[in-house]
């Protein structure tokens, strides 16, 4: 049977539940919250009637107008496409290697920008050392083949491929074996099989990675040398061997070998190579060996000679050539790609001057892929942007001098050090190539960063120094046409810094004679080594006028002669005014014992005077001159005329027998 | 092209960006040519002029770069698109220093110098420039619904996915962008709106 429930239990609940007072809004916060409700209505209901309203109307037509005439003009549009389309091969389409459904969702923000802060915080107290911003180049084995062992600190480590190197290290191949280093500076060496190589330093200067100095000491055997991209003064690279030191300034390839105690055989194979070798007697013999020409020291006496022209010795030659050409290609490719990083640079609003940098160099990067692209003259605007942006530093950096100088030297030295990695990496261009507007950018530039009349000048001399490597260069690929026109823009470059002298003040005059001087050196071997290869280059003219060569090697004797002249002005320059100083005179003195060994065989003296108001004349017409010796400063104290005598200096050394003298 | 013929086109739209994400860069070319004015008009009025093309340079990488990672299912492309641009313009003023946008103004607020209350303010006219200055001065989803919807004319439902709003929200947030708008370009001396 069942028994009916009891809901004694429930109904008292009920009961219960009725008792309890139940909440209720009060009249007045009924009130308040209707009238709340009426305003929001009202508002709403106004919002949605001022679409009726005459100034909404005006105003939504205003917008429309004003909208169609923003519109990026159309050349604008074509020349932005051109640029964007030219970067897309090197932008990388990122995968979804990191995946989140949506960008839009906060919570994936959030998450985001925790990961961030703390990927951030990490590398910030982990790796980061906070004012440098690129790994310091380093100097590795980047080839090796058979066994090549490295004497480190006593202790004997078997080579492999990408080995960084160290200052005291020994680097050993034996038979059959060789090994490639490539320095922090982009040089290169090639070790032949037997050989033992000591590296004595490797210098880069923290603030200012092209600033280098690499020095090494051939103990045994022979290396290949090829010195790529130095672009200073301060920058060399040296190799010891035996008592014989071998330097190269910014471009050079060399050969050389020690084949037994006291015995070293020195072979230039591109521009030229300073050689300075003890001999017994401790006296330093010093000389430049030009392209085309060996040097043989024994026991310290020194015998120059053209290069012996053996089947096995030009093969040697060619392979290396070759292996360059494959580094050469390397090095320009990785610069690329540590450009192209900066393709995706943050857009900053130019607020500092060091924004504007940024902003250079993005403008720079973006040029150089347009270059390559079916319209590179938008390239040309970008660089026009360029130089704009660039002019505008160099006038705030004047502003700050009056205000905060230190801060004014401080961006100044960034700039320069940012212009100097660039130009480092463009060095290579030569006019024919299609990247050679961003040299001629760069080089612009630091002109017009220059502060000073005086830095102006030692630009433009580098800058003319440059036009004769490039002359080197364009020469050796049989480019004669382009290389006289570099020679020409040399000359010209020189001539307009002498004659921008006249203008300065004295003590500016005194500095920008000395940094002539000083240059005057570096221009007068690189024009010999020029003469050197031309000569080995390009076969004796039958008919002289006609041939491209002969304009060629005619601009090199007026290049010579013009900058013989333009010592003779510059020193007149100065002279008219004071008396040279002691540190002027030496450095004509400098000019005056260069020996360069090769000089094309000159037998009768040549004399050429300079006035204070011509420039240097000369009696030999179209011929050759070589390296001067200045053999006299006169200064008429009545006529206030300064006659300089520089006297040609016959060349010791006999021409090889396949070079025939110039015409 | 006006962003009203976009919409209509969202299928060209979808064929073009399945090209480009296998990385046809023809396709990418059209697509810049179908979105270069708009984004050119939304870059103008929310920064200097004279970094619009720096930041549309920007804006079209960034798109490339992340093209594989747009999905249809999400957003409509545009929508994606101009979050894009809005990143690119918030990077923009975050890493200035000084030429943060001006301090957008509350519903309420009134500017206390009488100099530049519209009463003693020689009438101006309303053109670009004008609203080029007022436009910085309104609250960020303001700014980005004056010059999506009034100046790019972008369809509702792509701007409520770009700001993330419901579409009824959207509108009364049109109306109150619009009502704070005048009240800006009346306080420049604008009297004819």
């Amino acid at each position: 049977m069942f028994s009916s429930p009891d809901y004694k239990e429930e109904n008292s609940l009920a009961e219960l539940l009725g008792n309890i007072e139940k909440p209720t809004l009060s009249w007045n916060r009924q009130e308040i919250l209707k009238s709340k409700l009426r305003a929001e209505i009202r508002r709403h209901e106004r919002e949605v009637s001022i679409e009726q309203e005459a100034w909404f109307v005006v105003l939504r037509q205003k917008l429309s107008e004003i909208a169609r005439e923003v519109t990026l003009p159309f050349s604008k549009v074509f020349f932005l496409r051109e640029k964007i389309l030219a970067m897309l091969p090197s932008l990388s389409q990122r995968k979804n290697w990191f995946r989140f459904p949506s960008i839009f969702t906060p919570a994936r923000a959030f998450a985001g920008a925790t990961l961030a802060l703390f990927l951030v915080f990490l590398l910030s107290t982990v790796f980061f050392a906070p004012s440098v911003t690129r790994a310091s180049p380093i100097s590795i084995i980047s080839d090796l083949e058979g066994q090549v062992e490295i004497v480190r600190n006593g202790k004997v480590i078997p080579a492999s491929k990408n080995l960084r190197l160290k200052p005291k290290d020994i680097v050993k191949t034996y038979e059959g074996s060789k090994a490639t280093i490539h320095y922090m500076d982009d040089s290169l060496t090639r070790l032949s099989e037997n050989t033992e190589l000591r590296i004595r330093k490797l210098f880069v200067n923290p603030v200012d990675y092209t600033r280098t100095i690499v020095d090494l000491e051939l103990i045994n055997g022979g290396l290949w040398a090829r010195v790529l991209s130095l672009i200073d003064e301060f920058s060399k690279f040296q190799v010891r061997a035996e008592n014989t030191i071998l330097t190269a300034k910014k471009r050079a390839t060399f050969h050389v070998a020690v084949a037994a105690k006291g015995k070293a055989k020195v072979v230039a194979v591109q521009n030229a190579v300073d050689v300075s070798v003890a001999s017994p007697k401790k006296k330093v013999v010093e000389t430049t060996l030009l392209n085309g020409y060996q040097l043989d020291v024994q026991n310290g006496k020194t015998t120059v000679t053209p290069t012996k022209d053996t089947k096995e010795a030009s093969e040697t030659i060619a392979q290396n050539l070759e292996e360059d050409k494959v580094f050469i290609e390397e090095i320009i490719s990785r610069d690329k790609e540590e450009r192209l990083q900066k393709i995706e640079p943050p857009v900053f609003p130019k607020v500092l001057v060091l924004d504007e940098l940024k902003a250079a160099e993005a403008k720079l990067v973006q040029a150089e892929l347009l270059l390559d692209t079916t319209i590179p003259e938008n390239a040309g605007k970008l660089l026009e942007e360029f130089d704009e942006i660039i002019a505008g530093v160099s006038q705030k950096i004047d502003e700050l001098q009056k205000t905060d100088p230190v801060k004014a030297n401080q961006l100044s030295e960034e700039f320069d050090r940012k212009l100097r990695n660039y130009k480092k990496q463009f060095v290579l261009f030569l006019p024919d190539d299609s990247l050679y507007p961003l040299k001629e950018a760069v080089a612009d530039a630091e002109l017009t960063l220059s502060a000073t009349p005086v830095e102006v000048a030692e630009k433009k001399l580098e800058q003319a120094s440059e036009k004769l490597l490039e002359a080197q260069a364009l020469a050796e690929s049989g480019k004669t046409e382009l290389a006289t026109d570099q020679l020409q823009i040399f000359n010209e470059t020189v001539t307009e810094v002498v004659s921008e002298t006249a203008s300065l003040e004295a003590s500016e005059q005194e500095e920008v004679v000395s940094a002539t001087l000083e240059q005057k050196v570096d221009h007068l071997k690189l024009l010999e080594a020029l003469s050197a290869e031309v000569r080995l280059e390009l076969p004796p003219a039958v008919n002289a006028k006609e041939k491209r060569g002969v304009t060629l090697r005619e601009m090199i004797s007026k290049a010579k002669k013009d900058s013989l002249a333009d010592v003779g002005e510059a020193l007149a320059a100065v002279s008219a005014s004071e008396t040279p100083s002691v540190e002027t005179l030496k450095k004509v003195e400098e000019i005056e014992n260069l020996d360069v060994n090769l000089t094309p065989v000159v037998t009768d003296a040549t004399l050429l005077q300079s006035t204070s108001t011509d420039a240097v004349t000369t009696n030999n017409t179209g011929g050759p001159i070589g390296v001067g010796a200045i053999r006299e400063i006169k200064s008429d104290p009545f006529s206030g005329v300064t006659v300089i005598t520089i006297e040609a200096k016959p060349s010791t050394v006999p021409l090889p027998s396949s070079v025939k003298p110039l015409p | 092209m006006q962003h009203r013929s976009l919409s209509t086109e969202k299928r060209e739209i979808e064929r073009l960006v399945v090209e480009a994400q296998k990385g046809s860069e023809e396709a990418f070319a059209k697509l810049y040519d179908l979105f270069v004015s708009p984004l050119y008009r939304y870059v103008y009025f929310r920064c200097n002029g004279a970094d619009a093309e720096d930041l549309l340079t920007t804006i079209f990488m960034k798109v490339w770069m992340n093209l594989k990672k747009y999905r249809f299912q999400e957003h409509s492309f545009s929508a994606w698109v101009f979050r894009i641009a809005h990143n690119v313009v918030i990077d923009f003023y975050r890493a200035s220093h000084l030429n943060q946008p001006a301090a957008p103004l509350d519903e309420n607020h009134q500017d206390p110098k009488k100099e530049n209350h519209s009463s003693n303010r020689t009438e101006q006219h309303m053109n670009r420039e004008m609203l080029k200055q007022a436009i910085p001065k309104l609250k960020e989803p303001y700014q980005q619904i004056i010059v999506l919807k009034f100046l790019n004319e972008m369809e509702n439902d792509e701007l409520a996915e770009i700001l993330g709003k419901s579409e009824n929200s959207l509108r009364i947030l049109q109306y109150r962008a619009l009502r704070q708008l005048r009240k800006i370009l009346n306080e420049m001396g604008v009297t004819e709106v």
